[in-house]
């Protein structure tokens, strides 16, 4: 394997952890509005406090990554997207503040939080569609508007990135909370299972109307196999929300985000850039690449750290492992 | 204005307000660090309150530190789109290497901190302010990598590939320990100290004034005052030397401009104060202490510094036209061509070359660097003297006590903060015209495809946002300082009685 090809697939495995860590975050901050008890949201808003900074630093590296791997990948899509670009950056900065300020005024930053929650996971999901579904971008620049970004494909891929987190949210909650605020989170989880799987399959039809080449790869005997495997994950894990599992079906949902998110790299592979104005004009992971060296410095240095943080992370999720039931912060 | 004044514009404003947060959370991460060691060898109860209050403060910091952190990211991509695929090969993987060494540290066991503390041992406490205190420390290296790569760079090869010329790594090493580095990183992280142990001793100072928990305001304010005056001695000598010694070397219009220097001379002095006329071209009023400036900048009493022409003619012909780091010379013609013209310079011009160094001149602000320089060694020697007396007055048993010295330090608060922006104002706006010296113009680095319009729009919205926020977030500083810490047995509160189970932890 090249040194592009080996960076392509790492790249992967950070958004498959931040949509695994942060994911459930995103999902468990959308599913406020439907609890009304101001009790139980500060329960639920407590069981993901210690941890949704760590969480988010996947999110920074991912984006880092492309950075340092294909700066011109980067710079095209940023500058391209200028507003979306810093939409998605003002919601970061409300998703923070609406976490560590909501002592005071609490319901509306809990609506602020909701909906920057999802939104991030929205237009996360979005961008990840207009990769897929490629964009009117050829030699001669771009030929499109903000409203390209929002094609029927794209939003298909969002609305299930937002389905998805809020499932993996639910079965968080499930696994964090107990009574009757936990009964209904567990009827959440399956509602939102639903929609998940509702939407992968109007992604996968949808990829075989506008991404017919990202669509053939899913059909390999790789792809397929590991299509296999998520529709596998995701069965067991709604039995396991029927069955009243504790903490299999959040085990099961984790997993589900790096699948995912692998075989969507997988069916990109070799181009990051397909354009949808010239057929021709595709940019590969290899013509975007830095320099051979830059590839090389740092890739095992990053696989070796990735480990250690994926170690103080599970020591860390162990300490504050157990049910929450307080409803008060720290400050 | 045009998108490259704008993003300037923004691109200061967003990184000048990253960095209120910033030093605060360096800085406050290495003292809560301290007072939970300290606690640890005294076992004494006011050390542990103090430990637990400050390591609340850290909270509050980040929560503005980190978002405004991830906004400068998407600056790079966003705003600067050909510098970022200029010198991405080699700029990018500091910013990586950020995220998996550092940020994953400090978040995480910023979590252990906040959430632990008061039902995990107080071992584990302790660690993982140490983790903190790591994290943030490791953070600012591999940021200030990158930052003062593009000041000094080195380690490079310019090449020309599909995509556009391009710097790439030839030496990862070299690249990293750039000349710059250490004394950059020192003085930087150093700052943050300063300004952490300006705000350990402040707030105690406030709490000592109004007479309430005043056995934690006691440890604070000498803790404070201890680490502020060691620090502030650091800052002077041996990190704001070195790099004044550096750019002395590598960025002579730099240097000139710190200086007010137009023409160049022989046994500099160092002027203290006057008043820049950039008209005239000279320092009026100046009062100076003769050749220290060449003593300084170069350890020789009768060196000559280069003014600021001269300084731009030197940088023009030796640094960019006898830049060896290009591959071959039609690269080179490549580089240098489209920054004469990005000035609207025809490069066949017979007298492009002069024109580029009246560019170079006066792309520089020379006054507005002038007094900025003196704004930060100003309040850099005000902090010396400050920690000194402060020391002095603990020495004799009289710290506690001296109520004026008590108010100077709540007064002068804000004060660290201006010294380190001043710093990093003449720093920044110092290199002007280059994004990466040498190479990249800002003229050059901006990205071409954005409208002056959505960088107007977007600078627009982080100007109300960000003031908003910082209301806000004032409004949190205000409830943290009149809960206070813990009460520790004896000590009068008078503070409301806290709305929250003092523990301070819980999930
Ligand atoms: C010398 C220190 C320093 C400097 C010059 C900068 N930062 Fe910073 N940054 C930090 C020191 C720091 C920190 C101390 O590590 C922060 C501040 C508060 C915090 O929570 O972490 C942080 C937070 C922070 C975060 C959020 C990290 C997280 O989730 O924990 C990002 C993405 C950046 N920064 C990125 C940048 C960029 C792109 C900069 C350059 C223009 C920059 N910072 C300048
Ligand atoms: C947080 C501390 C920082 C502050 C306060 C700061 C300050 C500034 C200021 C005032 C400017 C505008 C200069 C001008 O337009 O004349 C600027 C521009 C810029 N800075 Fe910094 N800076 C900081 C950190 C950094 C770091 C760490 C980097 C790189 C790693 C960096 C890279 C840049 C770039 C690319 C620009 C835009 C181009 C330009 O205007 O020259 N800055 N910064
Ligand atoms: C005491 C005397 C001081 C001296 C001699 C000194 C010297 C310097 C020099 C030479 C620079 C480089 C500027 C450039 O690139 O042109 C610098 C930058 C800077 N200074 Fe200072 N400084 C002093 C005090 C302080 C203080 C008290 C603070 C803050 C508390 C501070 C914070 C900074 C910062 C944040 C920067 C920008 C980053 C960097 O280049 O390191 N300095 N200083």
């Amino acid at each position: 394997m090249d040194y592009a090809t080996a960076w392509f697939y790492f790249s992967a495995f950070l958004l498959g952890m931040y949509l695994a860590f942060d994911g459930f975050d995103l999902g468990l901050g959308s599913l406020l509005p439907f609890v009304r008890d101001q009790k139980d949201r500060d329960v639920l808003v407590n069981t993901m406090a210690p941890v949704w900074d760590g969480n988010e630093v996947w999110f920074i590296t991912w984006g880092a990554g492309l950075f340092a791997m294909w700066p011109a990948l980067y710079a095209v899509l940023f500058s391209t997207f200028y507003l979306a670009v810093w939409f998605l950056a003002f919601m970061f900065i409300f998703r923070a503040v609406s976490f560590e300020f909501r002592n005071k005024y609490k319901r509306a930053w809990d609506y602020l939080f909701a909906t920057v929650s999802g939104l991030i996971a929205l237009i996360l999901g979005v961008i990840v569609g207009n990769l897929i579904q490629g964009i009117p971008l050829d030699a001669k620049g771009f030929h499109g508007s903000l409203l390209t970004l929002f094609r029927p494909l794209p939003l298909i891929v969002g609305l299930f990135v937002l389905f998805a987190v809020m499932w993996h949210g639910a079965n968080w909650a499930v696994y964090k909370t107990t009574g009757k605020l936990q009964e209904r989170m567990r009827k959440l989880a399956f509602d939102f299972w639903i929609l998940t799987v509702i939407f992968l399959l109007l992604t996968v039809i949808g990829m075989k109307i506008w991404a017919p080449l990202r669509f053939s790869r899913v059909l390999t005997p790789l792809g397929l196999t590991l299509t296999l495997i998520i529709l596998i994950v995701a069965f067991v894990d709604a039995y396991l929300i029927k069955k009243g599992s504790e903490r299999g079906a959040f085990y099961l949902s984790w997993l589900a985000f790096p699948l995912v998110v692998y075989l969507v790299y997988y069916s990109m592979y070799p181009y990051w850039v397909i354009s949808t104005t010239d057929p021709n004009f595709k940019l590969s992971i290899h013509a975007l690449a830095a320099s051979p060296l830059t590839l090389q410095a740092v890739l095992g240095v990053s696989v070796v750290l990735a480990i250690i943080i994926m170690t103080y992370t599970l020591y860390v999720y162990k300490v504050f492992g157990g049910k929450v039931t307080e409803t008060e912060g720290y400050y | 204005m045009d998108p490259v004044t704008l993003s300037r514009i923004q691109f200061a404003l967003t990184a000048g307000y990253h960095w209120i947060f910033v030093p605060a959370s360096i800085g406050m991460a290495f003292m809560v660090f301290l007072i939970w060691t300290v606690a640890a060898v005294t076992n004494e109860e006011q050390w542990y309150k103090a430990a637990k209050f400050f390591s609340k403060w850290l909270g509050v910091f980040f929560v503005l530190g980190v978002p405004t952190g991830i906004v400068m990211e998407f600056e790079f991509g966003a705003n600067w789109a050909r510098y970022s695929t200029f010198v991405g090969s080699i700029f990018g993987p500091p910013l990586m290497l950020e995220g998996l060494f550092a940020f994953a540290l400090e978040s995480t066991f910023l979590g252990v901190l906040l959430f632990g503390m008061g039902r995990l041992p107080k071992v584990i406490s302790w660690i993982a302010a140490f983790f903190v205190s790591l994290g943030s420390a490791l953070s600012g290296l591999w940021i200030l990598i990158a930052n003062s790569w593009q000041q000094t760079p080195t380690g490079y090869i310019i090449k020309s590939t599909p995509l556009g010329p391009r710097a790439e790594l030839t030496n990862f090493m070299k690249a990293v320990f750039n000349p710059l580095l250490v004394s950059q990183y020192t003085h930087t992280i150093n700052s943050g100290i300063i300004t952490g142990a300006y705000i350990v001793a402040a707030v105690g100072a406030y709490y000592l004034l109004k007479k309430r928990h005043v056995q934690v305001a006691r440890s604070a304010v000498a803790i404070g005052i201890v680490v502020l005056a060691i620090s502030s001695v650091i800052q002077l000598y041996p990190t704001g030397h070195a790099e004044g010694r550096v750019i002395a070397k590598y960025q002579p219009t730099k240097l000139a401009a710190d200086e007010g220097l137009f023409k160049t001379t022989t046994g500099a002095p160092m002027v203290v104060f006057g008043i820049v006329d950039e008209k005239d071209q000279q320092v009026k009023y100046a009062i100076g202490i003769p050749k220290l400036l060449s003593w300084l900048a170069f350890g020789n009493w009768n060196a000559k510094v280069l003014g600021l022409h001269d300084a731009a003619k030197y940088v023009w012909y030796q640094e960019v036209l006898n830049n060896p780091n290009y591959a071959n010379e039609k690269v080179k013609k490549q580089v240098v061509d489209s920054i004469m013209e990005a000035y609207g310079i025809n490069p066949n011009d017979p007298n492009a070359n002069q024109k580029m160094v009246q560019v170079l001149e006066k792309s520089v602000p020379v006054a507005f660097m002038f007094y900025a320089y003196r704004v930060m060694v100003g309040l850099g020697t005000l902090f010396i003297l400050i920690g000194l007396v402060g020391v002095l007055l603990l020495l004799i048993g009289k710290l506690y006590d001296a109520r004026w010295f008590l108010k100077v330090l709540v007064v002068t608060l804000p004060l660290p903060w201006l010294a380190g922006e001043a710093g990093w104002f003449t720093h920044e706006v110092g290199r002007q015209p280059w994004m990466v010296w040498g190479m990249v113009t800002v003229n050059n680095g901006v990205s071409p495809n954005i409208s002056a319009t959505s960088v107007l729009a977007t600078l627009i919205a982080f100007v109300v946002v960000y003031t908003i926020l910082f209301y806000i977030w004032l409004h949190f500083v205000k409830k943290l300082v009149r809960e206070g810490p813990e009460p520790v047995e004896g000590d009068v509160t008078s503070a409301p009685a806290p709305a929250i189970s003092a523990a301070g932890g819980g999930q």
